[in-house]
């Protein structure tokens, strides 16, 4: 039978969509056994500055579950901000004890500032075992904006400092040469 | 110290005045009527404009947050302060002593303690003229955010701390040198050697192991006071214990080096 190139044409726009909706029922079935929360939903902060925030893992399912993983991700909606997460915390993984069925876990994340703009931060926890993972809502932080050195009037500074010293400097050798 | 100097010492004191004011006052005209302390504040006023000039003008330095930038220019501040003060410190002995001019200072009625402590003092005179030197730096980088006055008082504080650290460092590595070189090249080598820490990435200071290094290094402890003050806005009192240990360490080198002063001799560990 020969298939029409429509039919093609209908089979390759399908065909993703089906493999998108196996997908999401894959994420929504897991997410009952593990439940991630953050007690953030948003926050302000200036560049540099430090926050932290906690985030509870949850065994909502009826097995034990062993070789858990969080890890914090940090990116940007702003494709003209330059996000590093490494830059912003210095550790974004930990290692979760074995959570029995009903047990949770606390973890805190600290976060530094780098850079300003709007920020997501995320907690997703990986279980190697089953090969799924599992994340938390969004939290939306606003870093305000970077204040940078105002460089006007610097070249007064930059060179009468040095021109001072100089010459006090030549006065001082001066007066000795005359001493002597 | 010259000769004209060394004469300056058989003077009698006043009954008031200890020896080691007058060794002090002796050893702070030599070092600052010389052009010797001048030069070096020349050298130091320059390095401070450079790295403001950058901070200022250069893209990728502005690039930082102004607190940041503050940051980094009380740091140079203190380290080359600091660098200054071991290095005239480390000289002060081996170099009479390669000058052969330590006989003559030996030979003063002023007790050895009391030679130490005024070359100390002068060494030490170094870092207030250096820190002197980078207000004006540090008030204009910071003029916009109000940070100038808690970087002046701790940076001034812990530099302090750390200068009569190195004061000790210097005068114990000094007086054990018999060459000057030597003193001034392994004192140089000691304060890379408590400033590299600092310069780990954050990754490497985590665990026990980074955390005790952290406190443990006077120099990595008192930088990271200052970025924990600077940066992060910190009140002066809110990290003070990462003062502990640059405060005993500015306790017990210079009180170590006073110890030591009775073992202070013209040609140690020669046999001769």
């Amino acid at each position: 039978m020969r298939i029409s190139s429509r039919a093609l044409a209908a089979i390759a726009l399908v065909l993703p969509l089906l493999l998108v909706g196996t997908t999401g029922s894959h994420a929504s079935s897991t997410s009952s056994l593990i439940m991630v929360e953050v007690d953030e939903t948003a926050f302000d902060a200036g560049p540099g500055e430090k926050i932290s925030f906690t985030s509870t893992v949850t065994n909502t399912g009826e097995e034990s579950l062993s070789g858990l993983i969080a890890h914090l991700n940090i990116l940007t909606s702003d494709p003209g901000v330059y996000v590093d997460p490494e830059d912003w915390s210095a550790k974004r993984t930990q290692y979760l004890d074995d959570l029995s069925s009903g047990d949770s876990q606390r973890l805190t994340w600290t976060v530094q500032a780098v850079t300003s703009g709007p920020l997501i931060l995320y907690v997703a926890v990986s279980d190697t075992g089953k090969n799924r993972v599992y994340a938390s809502e969004p939290i939306e932080m606003t870093v305000g904006g970077q204040r940078v050195v105002n460089s006007g009037g610097v070249l007064p500074l930059v060179l009468w400092m040095p021109a001072g010293v100089l010459g006090l400097l030549g006065a001082t050798l001066l007066r000795r040469r005359r001493h002597q | 110290m010259t000769d004209q100097a060394i004469s300056g010492y058989d003077a009698p004191a006043p009954a008031a005045t200890s020896a080691w004011i007058v060794v002090a006052g002796q050893e702070l005209r030599d070092l600052w009527l010389s052009g010797r302390g001048l030069t070096m504040m020349l050298a130091h006023t320059v390095l401070l404009s450079v790295s403001t000039y950058l901070i200022a003008t250069n893209q990728e330095l502005n690039f930082l947050e102004q607190r940041e930038a503050i940051n980094l220019v009380l740091k140079v501040a203190v380290v080359v302060g600091c660098l200054l003060v071991v290095i005239a410190a480390a000289d002060s002995i081996s170099g009479e002593r390669e000058r052969g001019t330590l006989e003559s200072l030996l030979l003063t009625p002023a007790p050895r303690r009391a030679l130490l402590v005024g070359k100390g003092i002068a060494a030490l005179s170094l870092w207030f003229a250096a820190f002197a030197l980078s207000l004006p730096y540090l008030w204009w980088i910071g003029r916009d955010v109000g940070t100038f006055p808690s970087a002046s008082v701790g940076g001034f504080v812990v530099g302090t701390l750390l200068a009569l650290f190195l004061v000790g460092v210097g005068l114990i590595v000094t007086m054990f040198s018999q060459s000057n070189r030597l003193s001034i090249s392994l004192s140089f080598f000691l304060l890379l050697a408590l400033v590299a820490p600092s310069q780990l990435p954050t990754g490497a200071t985590r665990g026990w192991a980074g955390e005790l290094l952290m406190r443990a290094d006077p120099f990595t402890a008192g930088l990271l006071y200052l970025e924990r003050l600077i940066i992060n806005a910190h009140t002066l009192t809110q990290d003070v214990g990462l003062l502990a240990t640059p405060v005993v360490a500015a306790v017990l080198l210079p009180a170590l080096a006073l110890g030591l002063a009775g073992r202070l001799t013209l040609l140690p560990r020669s046999g001769s």
